[in-house]
């Protein structure tokens, strides 16, 4: 049901994927569920997970983040999360949760730009080691 | 006839052919007679009212028997005083009566001698003065309860039933402008500048007996007003039926500036800290997509909370992926400030910008080696200039030399 509220599109290469304001564990799943469905479908370079109108990130979340990156890496794609918001990264540092090795963006025109262009690295992106 | 007349006038006068006895006992004080034994020879009717003690059994008996009282039988009792110096002698003297309750009489005794001039007993009367005694009490005990209330400095005022001032004392002249005479007999809630919650206030103390703390503003007829906190109170007479209330006020005007003065203190003083730390903490755009944010002093929690805060806004608000933190300005980093840098740079990666440490001096760079705080995933620079080069090659932008200028400054 509230997988209604979770978007996956196509757009040219890169899959788009918006999450709602305030997920809960069976929507994250589902979301985990048809990102990977899409990128089994489409032929892309990878996806952008814009988190922009999220309040709150919980340790599932990051979890199944994490994992999904890994799991669209395994599947030949790219994957980068945009624009957190200030307050949620507070407090995520605060908790100690972390996105692992997943790429993150300040907003979606820049993520665009690291999932199509393969010198990502040595331009807008970064990439967290720590 | 004249001449009969003359002559029984003038046998009165020199006390022959007189009934005493008729005299002494149509006088209305206490009078008795006494012989030098002290023992009552005779006594008038007021005298047994006055000691209840009939006249039957006081006469014949002896003079203490009839009253008791705190002279009788010492050198003081004014019978034997009489005695001794054979004069009349007046004494305010406590009696008691038969019934046992005290008399403050005024007692005049004077001395009877016979014909030869010999002392034969004495007379004494008795004014019985308790009543006045005690009015005289009563007037002493209200006037220093007068005085007491005058010299109060809080405004006191008895209203009664109907809500009309029955009594003040000079401070509620003072506070109000308005003279005793003028206040008395009118409404209590005219000389608030709010009448209703005046008058709801003593109907709360009619209906609860008391009220404290009750907040109001006495005007003053110079339009002035006077901040108060009233304590009233019932009182009751005797019978325990409320007759109405008395109100105390008490001034609150300086404490009220005392607490807007401090409140106004502890404004300027938040106020001041939060602007310097605010100010410790500036973030500034250097060039498009890069901010330079320079620490100076310790970094404590609460300070690289406020700099993650500011630092984070800001680089959403200016849409900046390379962010510069100089340490330059920080004396020393321990283990904790490390580990608040690298909080702060874990949050900025969230985000999706990134982080170049740059101002590690080499004092530093030795203390971070020796506590073994791992940086090794952050960026870091020893100058800002450094760190600069590090942003604008990271966002593929490059510092050319201009020819023109090229020869002046090379």
């Amino acid at each position: 049901m509230e997988a209604e509220n979770i978007s996956v599109v196509k757009v040219r290469d890169v899959l788009m994927v918006t999450v709602p304001p305030d997920p809960d564990d069976e929507t994250i799943s589902a979301l985990q569920a048809q990102v990977l469905q899409a990128m089994e479908q489409y032929q892309v370079k990878g996806l952008v997970l814009d988190i922009s109108t999220v309040e709150t990130l919980d340790s599932f979340f990051a979890r199944t983040v994490v994992e999904t990156v890994q799991m669209v890496a395994l599947m030949g794609g790219r994957t980068v999360v945009a624009g957190m918001r200030p307050s949620v990264a507070i407090t995520a540092t605060q908790f100690g949760l972390t996105l692992g090795n997943a790429l993150t963006a300040l907003d979606v025109d820049r993520a665009l730009y690291m999932v199509s262009d393969r010198h990502q690295e040595k331009s807008h992106g970064t990439k967290p080691r720590a | 006839m004249m001449k009969d007349n003359v002559k029984s006038k003038g046998q009165i006068l020199s006390g022959e052919g007189v009934d005493y006895k008729a005299i002494f006992q149509a006088v209305p004080s206490a009078v008795r007679v006494v012989d030098t034994d002290f023992n009552v020879i005779i006594a008038n009717p007021p005298m047994a009212a006055l000691s209840g003690q009939s006249l039957e059994a006081s006469v014949g008996r002896k003079c203490f028997d009839t009253f008791k009282g705190e002279r009788c039988h010492t050198k003081d009792c004014p019978l034997t005083r009489v005695q001794k110096t054979k004069t009349t002698m007046k004494a305010e003297v406590v009696k008691e009566r038969q019934d046992g309750t005290k008399l403050i009489c005024v007692c005049l005794a004077a001395p009877l001698f016979n014909r030869e001039g010999m002392l034969t007993g004495m007379v004494e009367s008795f004014e019985d003065i308790t009543k006045q005694k005690q009015a005289e009490a009563l007037r002493a005990t209200s006037s220093y309860t007068r005085s007491l209330i005058e010299a109060s400095l809080d405004p006191l005022v008895t209203i009664g039933a109907d809500g009309k001032i029955m009594d003040v004392n000079k401070a509620t002249e003072q506070v109000t402008g308005v003279s005793r005479q003028r206040l008395i007999g009118t409404d209590f809630s005219n000389y608030f500048t709010e009448p209703e919650k005046a008058r709801e206030g003593y109907k709360k103390v009619f209906s609860e007996g008391s009220v404290t703390d009750y907040p109001l503003t006495i005007r003053h007829t110079s339009e002035r007003t006077t901040d108060v906190l009233y304590n009233a109170a019932v009182y009751k007479d005797e019978a325990e039926k409320v007759q109405g209330v008395f109100a105390a006020a008490r001034d609150i005007t300086e404490r009220k500036k005392t607490e807007e003065a401090l409140a106004k203190q502890t404004e300027i003083i938040q106020r001041q800290a939060r602007e310097i730390l605010e100010i410790s903490t500036p973030v500034m755009q250097v060039w498009e997509g890069v901010l330079v944010a320079p620490l100076i002093g310790t970094l404590d929690s609460q300070r690289t909370q406020q700099f993650m805060e500011r630092l984070l806004e800001r680089i959403v608000e200016s849409n900046s992926p390379m962010a510069l933190v100089d340490v330059t300005g920080v004396p020393t980093i321990d283990t904790q400030t490390a580990q608040h840098l690298i909080d702060t740079i874990s949050a900025v990666r969230l985000l999706g910008a990134q982080v170049i440490l740059t101002g590690i001096r080499p004092a530093i760079a030795q203390t971070l080696v020796h506590l073994g705080v791992d940086l090794s995933g952050i960026t870091t620079r020893s100058s800002l200039s450094g760190g600069l080069l590090v942003a604008m090659d990271s966002l593929g932008l490059q510092v050319a030399t201009s020819k023109r200028t090229n020869g002046k400054e090379a």
